[in-house]
């Protein structure tokens, strides 16, 4: 066996000293307890990441990756989900969308997709 | 020294015991005072493994012979960056290294800003430890990196000359780096899992390092490659050798795994297959550690052999049946309000395939290694699966992988069409075939090359179009000017155009790959002095054989003068190094005189008292090709990561959606 240095007792010590402060100074703060739950998905980020979705199938059109109905389908598609979400943000209480709402919702999507392009570009 | 130097070892096993314990406690009984406990315990156990490293360094350099690691691999005239690199040229430094990345991710985990709060954390890093605790154990009982020489001798034995190379410096490090990243998706996973959230949320937690540990990973296998290209002497850069298999698995699944995370974050699909993937990719991360070892198959690369490998095996088991229970456990979970393919013709059908593809390969490739193992269970025999076997499997599925790969870009999420398909598809293809029937006209005529090289053409055309279309459809709806829209297109979307300049160095490898194995030329030829050697249109002069001494190394070289086309390339001297304190064979330093053409790649092999020697020549075609696209690979994930924030909003699709209880 190696002959055991002061020096090198001296180094254990505080290596063992350190480690006990790591793990005993959380003991002696306040009490705090594990009360932060996993953020459930919000409204908001459900609406960006359609507004994302909507943006991609626009981009992917010009980009002649998807047909002009198939567009027209799923550009729909989203845009009811996304008018669904301003419905219930507006506080609307009827749950049937009628046109003049559908027209004023669009236009409201498609000023919020303009503003949401010059944000973020393509496809984000 | 000796005390402290072991005390980081037992300090580490005791801390990250205790911290394991006291995280599991505060999550059972929610008192964030325990976590917190734990959490420091995380920073002690960094700060042990720390030291150790620190403390074997330390070793090493100053040539200490009092420990046995530092007589098994140094001597006290090795230069001072092998003396330390050593470090993690034998089990117990190796190991001493994987722990230390592992503490290092461990506190990375607990200290990012992003996961300030998460409830996820406390159970990804007790997840962590358990992995830590294991290799404590094995650095504590197993493989002591700190165990004193007795006798204390009074020189070393000395680095084994194949690792005295600037290849082996890298490419343990990034190769750890890969596999002990790995551990960190795995956990999040599993993490989920406990926890019942089945959202893609820790999908977008492990995006960063999920592509740093496959970034890493594929560097280890590309430094291994080029490693043995320079070093081993036999002109090949891939043998499909166990450990190179073992670092290559991992690297498919990965790989695998990292294009079906897409498909869960935008339709809300393959959860179980992602979480399946990410386990057989740890799991395989552990299996090559096992491989090199337990000493059970024999390598150029594998460390001498221990009990190690029965360690590591338990321990897989461990790992993979408690995760396999937990995922099986939330199975009925995981399969609720999963979205569904809504078309065969989309980008989702091209990932899952593509999927498909790497997991066969992985698949072949397990089988191909732990074949010999499986002949001598059942026959009584050790069968050997050699190079053809690979080969002849592997190609196909990269090229079949190649083609989906030309095929993604054209298509959409969700649904394309067959009419859009064949719109895009139609000029590529064309011009593919048209590059086919020129390359069998040049003279390509190997069928493999020929259509390897046509998909290859295939895919530069369609990802050339998919950024040229970007540009042309950004510029409709901003109005900007082509290389501001090019660089908006790329930084805005940084993944999927990180994937893509990935993709192109994946095509390029292809091509160096296609290239050298179908075209390369060898000659091995004895002959005197002022005699010269022709290859191709190359002639190798050989002008003077002659020997002598580099430090305590004594070196034995030939000058060569090299002509191409009658016109002289340079003087040259490929040489054997016989290293002191080495009963190994000699090591082999080669010429090789690289263009983006060929590689000209010339061995002095053996040589005789009357001035005779005999050279191994070899041309080996577009051997550049593969380090360019290796290049490209590390700049393309490297922009794909780049300022990456995991609260990017990605499009997400929602289909037909399917409630099952």
């Amino acid at each position: 066996m190696q002959d055991i240095s002061v020096i090198s007792i001296v180094c254990t010590a505080v290596l063992a000293l350190v480690c006990l402060f790591f793990i005993l100074s959380p003991l002696f703060k306040w009490e705090a307890y594990l009360g932060i739950m996993a953020k459930e998905q919000d409204i908001s980020q459900i609406k960006e990441n359609l507004f994302s979705t909507l943006n991609e199938i626009e981009f992917e059109y010009k980009m002649d990756k998807i047909s002009h109905n198939d567009y027209k389908n799923l550009k729909k598609q989203y845009e009811v989900q996304i008018a669904g979400i301003l419905k219930d943000e507006e506080k609307f209480a009827s749950s049937n969308v009628d046109n003049s709402l559908m027209d004023e919702v669009e236009r409201e999507i498609e000023a919020t997709m303009q503003s949401y392009k010059k944000k973020k570009g393509e496809g984000k | 020294m000796y005390l402290f130097a072991n005390a980081t070892i037992y300090l580490g096993l005791a801390v990250s015991i205790y911290s394991l314990l006291i995280i599991t406690l505060g999550i059972s009984t929610q008192k964030q005072k325990l976590i917190n406990s734990g959490k420091g315990g995380i920073i002690a156990v960094f700060t042990c493994a720390g030291l150790a490293m620190i403390s074997l360094f330390y070793l090493l350099g100053t040539s200490d012979f009092h420990y046995q690691y530092v007589v098994d691999y140094t001597s006290s005239d090795l230069p001072i960056l092998y003396k330390l690199t050593a470090l993690w040229a034998g089990n117990a430094g190796s190991l001493l290294l994987w722990t230390f990345f592992l503490s290092l991710y461990m506190v990375m985990i607990m200290s990012s800003r992003k996961m300030k709060g998460n409830p996820m954390v406390p159970y990804v890093t007790s997840i962590l430890l358990a992995n830590a605790v294991f290799f404590f154990f094995i650095l504590g009982f197993v493989a002591k990196p700190f165990e004193l020489s007795n006798p204390v001798p009074a020189e070393g034995r000395g680095l084994n000359p194949m690792l005295q190379n600037p290849g082996m410096i890298i490419h343990p490090v990034t190769l750890y780096l890969g596999y002990v990243g790995l551990s960190v998706p795995f956990a999040f996973a599993m993490a989920a899992l406990i926890m019942k959230n089945m959202d893609d949320f820790w999908i977008k937690m492990t995006r960063r390092w999920t592509i740093i540990a496959w970034l890493f990973l594929s560097l280890g296998n590309i430094f291994g490659g080029q490693w043995a290209y320079v070093e081993l002497g036999w002109g090949g850069y891939w043998a499909w050798d166990p450990v190179e298999n073992a670092s290559f698995m991992p690297w498919l699944t990965a790989t695998a795994f990292l294009h079906s995370v897409m498909i869960q974050e935008r339709k809300n699909m393959l959860k179980v297959w992602n979480i399946s993937l990410i386990i057989i990719s740890y799991a395989l991360t552990l299996f090559g550690t096992f491989l090199v070892r337990s000493g059970v198959l024999t390598s150029v690369h594998a460390f001498s052999n221990s009990n190690l490998g029965l360690y590591f095996l338990v321990f897989m088991g461990i790992a993979v049946i408690g995760s396999l229970y937990v995922l099986m456990s939330r199975y009925n979970l995981l399969k609720r309000s999963a979205g569904e393919f809504n078309s065969f013709v989309s980008k989702e059908s091209s990932f899952l395939i593509n999927n498909l593809l790497l997991v066969g390969a992985a698949f072949a490739v397990f089988w191909g290694t732990i074949f010999p193992l499986v002949s001598e269970a059942v026959r009584g025999t050790k069968v050997t699966v050699g190079t053809p076997f690979f080969n002849t499997v592997e190609s196909p599925i990269l090229l079949c992988m190649m083609f989906v790969m030309s095929v993604c870009p054209m298509l959409a999420w969700q649904k394309s069409t067959v009419k859009n398909l064949r719109k895009n598809f139609l000029i590529p293809a064309i011009l593919a075939v048209i590059g086919m029937v020129l390359m069998v006209v040049l003279g390509i005529q190997k069928a493999w090359a020929v259509i390897g090289y046509g998909v290859i053409i295939l895919l530069l055309i369609t990802h050339y179009l998919e950024f040229y279309r970007g540009v042309k459809a950004r510029r409709k709806m901003t109005g900007e000017n082509p290389f501001l829209a090019l660089y908006r297109l790329m930084i805005k979307n940084r993944r999927r155009y990180g994937g893509y300049l990935v993709h192109l160095g994946i095509a390029f490898i292809t091509m160096g790959i296609i290239g050298s194995q179908n075209y390369d030329l060898q000659t091995m030829k004895t002959i005197d002095l002022g005699k010269s050697i022709e290859i191709k249109d190359y002639r190798i002069n050989y002008d003077r054989l002659d020997q002598k001494k580099e430090g305590p190394n004594d070196v034995v070289f030939a000058d060569i003068t090299v002509f191409k086309d009658g016109k002289k390339l340079g003087s040259f001297e490929p040489k054997k190094i016989f290293y002191a304190n080495s009963e190994n064979e000699p090591s082999t330093e080669v010429t090789i005189i690289s263009s983006l053409k060929e590689d000209l790649y010339v061995v002095l092999s053996a040589w005789e008292n009357n001035g005779k020697a005999t050279f191994l020549v070899k041309v080996n075609p577009m051997m550049d090709w593969l380090w360019i696209g290796s290049f490209m690979i590390v700049i393309g994930a490297l922009f794909a990561i780049w300022n990456g924030k995991y609260q990017n909003i990605t499009p997400r699709y929602t289909g037909v959606r399917k409630e099952v209880a």
